[in-house]
């Protein structure tokens, strides 16, 4: 369902394509090759394909599943499901080319465009109406004005009424499996002839397998296995597309009003709209409303009708009765064929007179009738849609309960005597026209009208036997035969007891093995859900096959018997024919003809002399002229009678034919699935074969050894024991020496796990004694610098001490200090203060640093202590341990601090240098004042002292 | 304006059981009056709680239609028991022809819109007070989203009761992945100007200067939308809650978070989108007392476009008919 992205690349296995088709694909440029023209391969696509019923093979040999190829089908497809599985997605006659909507679909399919809406994916349809279904169980009133708007663009709106039916319970299921979501929004609308129904839900995880399971084509009590296959065939194209982006599906259906247009010649699409190519925008939508719609639905039963269509319609009708008491029987059949119908009315004695062939305007009008009362419809029991609506019914309704019941039934514990009755009694008012010429019995008539009683009193029961549906006549008419065998008649000359017989007797019978029949096909079904073993598998479906096998070659037997049956009455028709031919030419007639010659002659001849005639003469002349008139009439209703029974006759036969050809391939084709089937077995068997023959001769070799070499066998065995016994002796004995060596390491590894603790312990010592000794090396460089530093501040003491000095000595000899030097004075004193307090604190902080120092020096040589005296000293080695890792985390700590303390004191120093500079300069520049002021003063102490 | 005669002295006391405020309520302080809130704000039990005790009085004046409120709700009360398409549908109508006429005689919008909350919101208390405790304005749009999606669900065929009771949940909660620290005035700003031109939120955000974690918010709220309502199961059809991931999608498919293009969106997610973005998140609602003339008048640049004009055309055409029944007078 996937929408390819390569190019477009077509194997056209059809031989010869349609012009119309040929013109479209040259006007879009798309490149198909016929493998019996060309021998070009390219990348396929597509393969097209016609009249095909298996599909498995295609897909082998093209590998269609692998390589994402898609198979367009121009025929119809018998086995959609077959056709699905085999990644087939078009089905497409040609006839449709020969209108506006083949090319479409086509484009459509290629270019894969498409949307939720209708207006998306058929852009020129205009809108009619649109609705939401909310509850899928809760639908009447839409529907009803759905069926009515077709009805009114002219649509037959019953067949969209099956489709939308059965779509519905089949999207349904698909909510049940939790793989739809509501709501299912519906619109649907028209363009010129043609009338569109779309349905689009949400959906998520939807698989190729959910589609195909419900595209069965076989008509079973399980109606959610064809609820899509009925749609499909309901509509005219029904167009399945699904959008794995935002996993929605959308589900379009066509019906078209155009003739050309058949039952055999709808189409279908499965694709994936990955993208969603949109055209449109909405001018055609949202313009109707369900929800302001209040006309009334009218009763639009008048227009119910069937098609007046000249069709391959067997009509036989039978005077006697009134047009009110005529009833009508469907021949049930494929689902293919439900127009064909017999009205079967009258007595046995006009029917022959009173046989119509469908087709001319009698037999026309005759057939036109409407299946639609109450009446005809429990008439017209085996009506496939009606079958289905009932099983439908029955799967809504719950699980078979009363099969148990109907066994018992059938079986004659429960009241079979009362189905018989019924049946009998309704069989009973028809019995006289299942008669054909020479009361010859009409197998199929018998057949069908025995299946629809039974049918219609089974209704009356609400017994399950109706579930055989379609399979009933076919019983029925197989059981006749066998009747008739057992009697030694021919199936044809059976009388009424007979019947009554064969109804009493072999009904109930052939009516409970068809159950069971069913029954055991449910339960292959059944059984293989639960998936059994592939042999077990195989084996079924080779025994499903088999039994289809019979049952088709029952069916062409019946055929083939019937085209005999025709024959013969073909023969005898003509001998009948002949007979009066030659009647007509017998000597009373001859002799008859001979005297009205005779006459004819004497009146032309008085005639002629006369001219006139007298009253007996005109008499005998009119008599001769009435005769005369009334054989022609008579060989002309002959004439017409052996044409119509001609022309049945051939239209049985070109049927039958049909039929034995349809089956003829249905059975090739089964039989070749057989011989598959038999093949795989074979090898399978072989490869049984061929293990059992192995399995057989190790049985046997073991049997023989049994048999024979049993002595020798227990020798060898005690042999190997004595040697087992050896090498266990063995084995303890050195055990044992391995338990004695254990238990003298077991004394002596004491003394060795203290050595080990003390090899540890005194590696963890050489480790902690480095530690220690960078520790030392780290404090003596420390103390170094300490004792520089110190040094510094010693000689900047003495340095300040000689300045002070200085100071005093200048102050002492200058006794009148200049102003300046006064003002300058304080400063410096304080400064000497400061500085004095500071080498204070730096003084303290030596001192600390140096008592830590010494603290340190007496911890390590504390640790040191303990380090000698641990080697040997097993008890309490692991406290120490501790200890040591505690007092090395102090000592690492005091580094840091001391670290910290050294780089304040360098600081400091720092400090004090720059002190040291800044009173060194305060200094000099004191000592230029006081020079200065020394080379003042001497003048004027000479101006004092002059 | 309020009128000073209209407003009636209130303590505080009378609104402690009300979620939503269903009126203007003002402080007085001599003539002067202090707007507090607008209606539709969600009010929190905390303050309710402290002002409560404390018993000031304030102005209030009541703009809900009681009478009317009751009036939908029992329709929608009906509408939940109905088992026939036809009674369902005459319903969903009856419910359109009510709206239509009371909308009519502006009627205040607060009234239908406090009847579908109290009828079909179940969300849980504390995520309804984080909406309100992270915008006032975010709340109040979630509140008439939700109503404006009961009306246009109703308008598009969609009589479920079940079915319209997620879309107002879905509506409601369609922004509730914006509750987080960092909602900000540029974030709603961004929303509000990709409702009216799809594609501009992004560039608003730009232009502004927006933080990463604002654009972060702005580009994830769809996706922790759609999160919060898988995780909670709010929804009675689960599969709905994949709308939340398309209330910013572009119509060519370039949108945020995922790409949708128009041709995929479904009707039922036309009609929360198109409720969405009807209202915007800071905006002054105009529509609160003419909303039929509001709706009937709309022009939104997304119209022309998305699916949601086919779900705007039908509420059209359920007005127009509603109209003509009353001009006819059937």
């Amino acid at each position: 369902m996937d929408r390819m992205n390569r190019p477009l690349a077509i194997l056209n296995l059809t031989g010869a394509l349609s012009s119309e088709l040929k013109e479209y694909f040259i006007s879009r440029n798309i490149l198909v090759i016929d493998p019996l023209v060309s021998n070009a391969i390219a990348d396929w696509t597509h393969i097209i394909t016609k009249d095909l019923y298996d599909y498995n093979l295609i897909n082998e040999t093209y590998d269609l599943t692998k390589k994402d190829r898609h198979i367009i089908s121009l025929s119809q497809v018998e086995d959609l499901q077959n056709f699905t599985i085999n990644n087939g997605n078009l089905v497409l006659d040609d006839v449709w080319f020969k209108g506006n909507l083949g090319p479409f679909i086509m484009d459509k399919y290629f270019q894969g465009y498409g949307g939720i809406t209708l207006g998306d994916n058929y852009p020129s349809f205009q809108e009619l109406g649109t609705f939401n279904i909310t509850n899928p169980f809760n639908t009447g009133e839409y529907l009803d004005r759905l069926i009515h708007k077709a009805f009114e663009s002219g649509i037959e709106a019953l067949t969209l009424k099956t489709y939308f039916d059965h779509l519905l319970m089949y999207v349904a299921g698909l909510k049940k499996q939790k793989k739809a979501g509501l709501p299912f929004e519906v619109t649907y609308g028209a363009y010129e002839d043609v009338f569109a129904l779309q349905v689009h839900f949400f959906s998520e995880h939807l698989e190729i397998l959910d589609v195909t399971t419900s595209l069965s084509s076989v008509l079973t009590k399980k109606a959610e296995e064809y609820f899509l296959n009925t749609a499909v065939q309901s509509s005219d194209f029904f167009d399945f597309s699904y959008m794995p982006s935002v996993n929605k599906v959308i589900i379009t259906a066509l019906w078209t009003k155009d003739a050309r247009i058949k039952f055999e010649n709808r189409g279908l699409m499965f694709t994936g709209l990955d993208e969603g190519l949109v055209l449109h925008k909405y001018e055609n939508e949202g313009t109707t409303s369900s929800l302001i719609e209040s006309r009334p639905i009218p009763d639009l039963t008048e227009r119910l009708f069937f098609s007046t269509k000249p069709s391959p319609v067997e009509t036989i009708k039978i005077a006697g009765k009134t047009e009110k008491e005529e009833d009508v029987a469907v021949v049930a059949g494929t689902p293919e064929v439900p127009q064909e119908s017999t009205m079967i009315s009258g007595t046995p004695e006009e029917s022959q007179e009173s046989e119509m062939i469908s087709g001319t305007p009698e037999g026309s009008l005759e057939s036109t009738k409407v299946p639609g009362t109450p009446d005809e419809a429990q008439e017209s029991t085996t009506i496939p849609g009606d079958t289905e609506a009932i099983q439908e019914k029955k799967t809504i309704s719950g699980p078979e309960e009363n099969t148990e019941d109907e066994i018992r039934i059938i079986k004659g514990e429960l009241n079979l005597d009362e189905l018989v009755t019924v049946v009998k009694d309704k069989f009973e008012e028809e019995k006289s026209v299942i008669r054909i010429f020479g009361n010859k019995l009409d197998i199929d008539k018998v057949a069908y009208r025995i299946a629809a009683k039974v049918d219609d009193s089974t209704k009356e029961s609400n017994l399950k036997v109706r579930s055989l549906g379609d399979k009933i006549p076919a019983l029925i008419k197989t059981g006749l035969f066998d009747f008739a065998k057992n009697l030694n008649k021919p199936v044809d000359e059976l009388d009424n007891i007979d019947i009554d017989n064969f109804q009493h007797e072999r009904l109930p019978e052939i009516i409970k093995q068809g159950l069971i029949e069913k029954q055991n096909e449910e339960a292959i079904v059944s059984h293989s859900i639960g998936k059994p073993s592939p042999v077990q598998a195989s084996d079924l479906l080779v025994k499903k096959m088999a039994n289809d096998n019979d049952r088709l070659r029952a069916q062409v037997k019946s055929l083939q018997l019937e085209v005999q049956v025709l024959k013969t009455t073909r023969d005898k028709l003509a001998e009948v024919q002949q007979k009066a031919i030659e009647a007509a030419t017998q000597e009373d007639l001859s002799e008859k003809i001979d005297t009205d010659e005779a006459l004819r002659r004497h009146f032309t001849q008085k005639l002629k002399e006369q001219k006139e005639l007298n009253q007996a003469e005109l008499h005998k002349l009119s008599g001769l002229l009435e005769r005369e008139s009334k054989l022609m009439s008579d060989i002309k209703a002959e004439e017409l009678k052996t044409r119509k029974l001609h022309i049945e006759s051939v239209q049985k036969e070109n049927l039958y034919n049909q039929e034995i050809e349809k089956s003829q391939r249905l059975i090739k084709g089964k039989d070749l699935m057989l011989i598959k089937m038999k093949e795989t077995f074979s090898k399978l068997v072989e490869r049984k074969e061929s293990e059992i023959i192995n399995l057989r001769q190790k049985n046997e070799q073991l049997s023989h050894s049994l048999a024979t070499g049993l002595a020798q066998n227990q020798e060898k065995s005690i042999r190997l024991l004595e040697k087992q016994n050896g090498n266990l002796v063995k084995q303890l004995d050195v055990y044992k020496v391995k338990i004695s060596s254990l238990a003298s390491k077991i004394n002596t590894s004491n003394g060795d796990d203290s050595k080990e603790e003390a090899r540890k312990l005194q590696m963890l010592n050489n480790q902690l004694k480095n530690q220690l000794d960078l520790a030392k090396k780290s404090s003596d460089k420390f103390e170094k610098k300490t004792q520089q530093d110190h040094a510094q501040i010693q000689t900047l003491r003495q340095e300040k001490v000689r300045f002070e000095q200085i100071i005093k000595k200048l102050t002492l000899e200058n006794n009148k200090p200049k102003e300046e030097t006064i003002e300058k004075s304080p400063p410096t004193d304080s400064e000497m203060r400061r500085m004095q307090a500071q080498n204070q604190i730096l003084e303290n902080q030596l001192k600390e640093s140096s008592s830590k120092m010494s603290m340190l020096e007496a911890k390590i040589q504390e640790l040191m202590r303990p380090q000698k005296t641990l080697v040997g000293a097993d008890d309490g080695s692991k406290v120490k341990l501790t200890q040591l890792e505690h007092s090395v985390k102090k000592l690492t700590q005091d580094i840091v601090e001391n670290k910290n303390l050294l780089a304040e004191a360098k600081k400091e120093t720092n400090k004090l240098r720059q002190e040291k500079t800044a009173l060194q300069n305060q200094l000099d520049k004191l000592k230029k004042d006081v020079a200065k002021a020394k080379a003042a003063t001497p003048q004027k102490t000479t101006r004092k002292a002059s | 304006m309020t009128k000073k005669q209209d407003l009636q002295k209130l303590p505080i006391k009378d609104f402690a059981k009300k979620i939503i405020c269903d009126g203007n309520l003002y402080l007085s302080s001599g003539d002067r009056k202090f707007y507090l809130m607008k209606p539709g704000v969600f009010v929190d039990p905390v303050f309710i709680k402290k002002y409560a005790t404390t018993n000031p009085v304030f102005d209030y004046e009541c703009v809900v239609n009681e009478e009317l409120k009751e009036k939908f709700k029992g329709i929608f009360r009906d509408l939940k028991y109905l088992q026939f398409e036809k009674d369902i549908r005459m319903k969903c109508l009856e419910i359109m022809k009510e709206f239509h006429s009371a909308y009519s005689k502006e009627e205040h919008f607060l009234t239908f819109a406090l009847a579908c909350y109290e009828t079909f919101c179940s969300i849980p208390l504390e995520d309804q007070s984080k909406m309100h405790e992270t915008d006032m304005h975010l709340f109040r749009k979630a509140l008439y989203s939700g109503a404006f999606a009961i009306i246009s669900g109703i308008a598009s065929e969609f009589y479920n009761y079940l079915m319209l009771k997620d879309f107002f949940i879905l509506t409601f909660t369609l922004d509730i992945g914006l509750c987080e620290s960092n909602y900000s005035y540029y974030v709603a700003e961004a929303c509000n100007a990709e409702n009216r031109v799809p594609g501009s939120g992004k560039r608003y955000l730009k232009i502004e200067n927006a933080t990463k974690f604002e654009t972060d918010l702005f580009l994830n709220h769809p996706k922790k939308s759609y999160e919060y309502l898988k995780k909670t199961s709010l929804l009675s059809h689960s599969e709905l809650a994949e709308v939340s991931l398309y209330q910013h999608e572009l119509s060519d498919g370039s949108g945020f978070p995922r790409g949708v293009i128009k041709g995929q969106v479904s009707s039922w997610e036309a009609v929360v989108i198109f409720s969405d973005s009807l209202v915007e998140i800071l905006s002054s609602y105009d529509f609160e007392e003419n909303v039929v003339s509001f709706l009937v008048n709309f022009e939104n640049k997304k119209l022309n476009d998305l699916p949601v004009a086919r779900v705007y055309k039908k509420l059209c055409l359920a007005f127009n008919y509603c109209e003509n029944m009353k001009e006819t007078g059937t």
